[in-house]
């Protein structure tokens, strides 16, 4: 129930997360690995966390999905603690690298968490089947992972995470380590697959154009300690295409972005 | 399956080598071994390649020859099971108390694994005892335990079991860790209960592992079971070593030695033929 008379958005945000630090204790000496940070993410956004490495990006997307605890400050998705929304299956993880099981095959890996979730055979199997379709994996499903190239084993991890329709997807570096043709194919077909499902994306990046092109906003983030620099809405036209990178626009993006990183290694 | 004639010549050739290499060695040692006795036994022999023929055709010999041993482990197949030089039910009764010790052994290492990869107190309370338990010799534990349990299959299986669980409880506690964290991250990211955790990650992680430990400890097995049978049996390979010893028949004794490597060698392929079927789909080792 909303108190009559409070001025409030529309929709109340889908994650939104205020003056939150997180220190890491180490031995005799700790990091400080974000401090005070403050972000509002809507449902349906594209958001990339973009910064140097060491500039807690990472660890906020952590954060966010409920693998680590912040020191301080107050994080809510869908207005309820990140553990209750990691425990009501609201995320899908996707890593820099693709954690497949490898004594299962492709369609067993897409598999996994339907299993855990105790969804029945006959449905696992239409979803699994129905995913390696949508990604163009359909002669490999019954391929062991060893067996495929990088980009495609990253392909069945994304697979893997949209196969329980999460509502949010966290993407921690998934394209970090392919080679940029493959990273620039499978950040087309990110974005064909968030205009399908409506999920809302965290993504988490430390290439420029990477950012900008995918992005709805980019969060440039500093180091030492980790801190929210900017926040830069990219007002590209939708869909975006192979043509996006073209337009002088996607430019002044990039120098903005690289602008704005420069200033803070400046000091 | 089709093995073209260039594979089969790599993986068979290099053992058929060693092995030719064993057996000239082996006669050298026959030869030079016996040579004594025929000179004591048959004085009328003389001369360099009739002593050497007769040393390779003593009954009892010091050591016998690669031929006398494979002869006799050959035309024991077919001994009545009451001769004691019989091997079928020598070798029937020690396989069993291997298999069964592996089984035991197999599962309660692994129960102890699974205990003290989910309890660090449990891990530091008892892995040490665990650790202390294989510093007594099986040469000293056997005869203690045959005592306790008489002439029976028990007591032969608890030696073997004693040696197996060890082998299988250390590489599993490896194997039950090995999975990638983020693997770890993921199942916590699909909030997974700790027993899906365990029988859909850390199980299928650590199975490479449990077959390591297996293969190590059929073959300590195999030396339990035959020590243990040394110290009181009605059957057994140790069994026909004490009747070979008794006797002096030391062409059964080596004989009982060959069969005691070929039951190693045997319940080693077994295993790792299981692990092949089991453990599909891994990437080809390097």
């Amino acid at each position: 129930m909303k108190t009559p008379g409070v001025l409030r958005s529309a929709a109340p945000p889908e994650i939104s997360i205020e003056h939150v630090s997180m220190t890491f204790a180490g031995q005799g000496r700790s990091t400080n690995a974000l401090q005070d940070v403050s972000l509002s993410v809507r449902a349906g956004e594209f958001i990339s966390l973009l910064g140097p490495s060491g500039c807690g990006k990472s660890t906020l997307l952590r954060l966010i999905g409920d693998l680590l605890r912040p020191s301080a400050g107050d994080l809510r998705v869908k207005g309820k603690t990140p553990t209750q929304a990691r425990r009501d299956r609201d995320y899908g993880m996707v890593f820099q690298a693709p954690v497949l099981y490898e004594w299962r095959d492709v369609t067993r890996n897409v598999q996994l968490p339907l299993e855990i979730f105790g969804v029945p055979r006959g449905e696992r199997d239409q979803r699994a089947a129905n995913l390696l379709d949508l990604m163009g994996l359909r002669e490999f499903a019954k391929s062991y992972p060893w067996q495929l190239s990088g980009g495609m084993q990253q392909r069945v991890a994304i697979a893997r995470a949209l196969s329980f329709q999460p509502s949010i997807l966290l993407m921690d570096e998934p394209f970090g380590a392919l080679d940029e043709m493959t990273r620039e194919r499978l950040n087309m077909e990110l974005l064909n697959l968030w205009r399908q499902t409506g999920s809302t994306i965290i993504f988490v990046t430390h290439s420029i154009p990477e950012a900008v092109f995918l992005s709805t906003r980019v969060v440039v983030m500093t180091p030492r300690p980790g801190k929210v620099e900017r926040v830069i809405p990219i007002d590209l036209p939708q869909p975006r295409g192979a043509e996006t990178r073209e337009q002088p626009e996607f430019f002044r993006y990039l120098t903005e972005c690289r602008a704005c990183l420069r200033e803070e290694h400046a000091l | 399956m089709r093995m073209p004639l260039r594979t089969f010549g790599r993986a068979f050739l290099p053992v058929a080598l060693v092995g030719a290499a064993i057996i000239v060695v082996w006669y050298i040692l026959a030869v030079r071994g016996n040579w004594a006795q025929v000179q004591q036994q048959n004085p009328t022999i003389t001369g360099f390649w009739n002593t050497a023929r007769a040393t390779m055709q003593v009954d009892q010999p010091w050591v016998p020859t690669p031929h006398q041993v494979v002869q006799n482990l050959y035309q024991s197949l077919d001994r009545s099971p009451n001769d004691p030089r019989a091997i079928w039910v020598h070798l029937g009764t020690t396989g069993a108390e291997m298999g069964l010790g592996l089984l035991a052994g197999g599962v309660l290492g692994l129960l102890i694994a699974t205990l003290f990869v989910h309890s660090r107190p449990m891990e530091r309370a008892f892995l040490p005892w665990v650790v202390a338990s294989q510093t007594v010799p099986v040469l000293a534990l056997a005869p203690i335990v045959i005592s306790i349990f008489g002439i029976t299959l028990t007591g032969k299986v608890v030696v073997t079991s004693y040696l197996v669980f060890f082998a299988v409880a250390i590489s599993a506690i490896k194997g039950l860790r090995s999975a990638d964290p983020l693997a770890h991250e993921l199942m916590r990211s699909y909030a997974a209960n700790p027993w899906q955790i365990y029988w859909k990650l850390r199980f299928p992680a650590a199975l490479p592992f449990v077959f390591t430990g297996l293969k190590i400890g059929a073959t300590a097995a195999l030396v339990g079971a035959i020590v243990a049978e040394l110290f009181g049996s009605n059957y057994g390979l140790g069994q026909r070593i004490v009747f070979a010893s008794y006797y002096t028949q030391t062409i059964v004794w080596w004989s009982t030695m060959l069969a005691a490597s070929l039951l190693g060698l045997a319940a080693y392929s077994l295993l790792a033929g299981a692990e092949r079927l089991i453990v599909r789909a891994r990437p080809p080792q390097t």
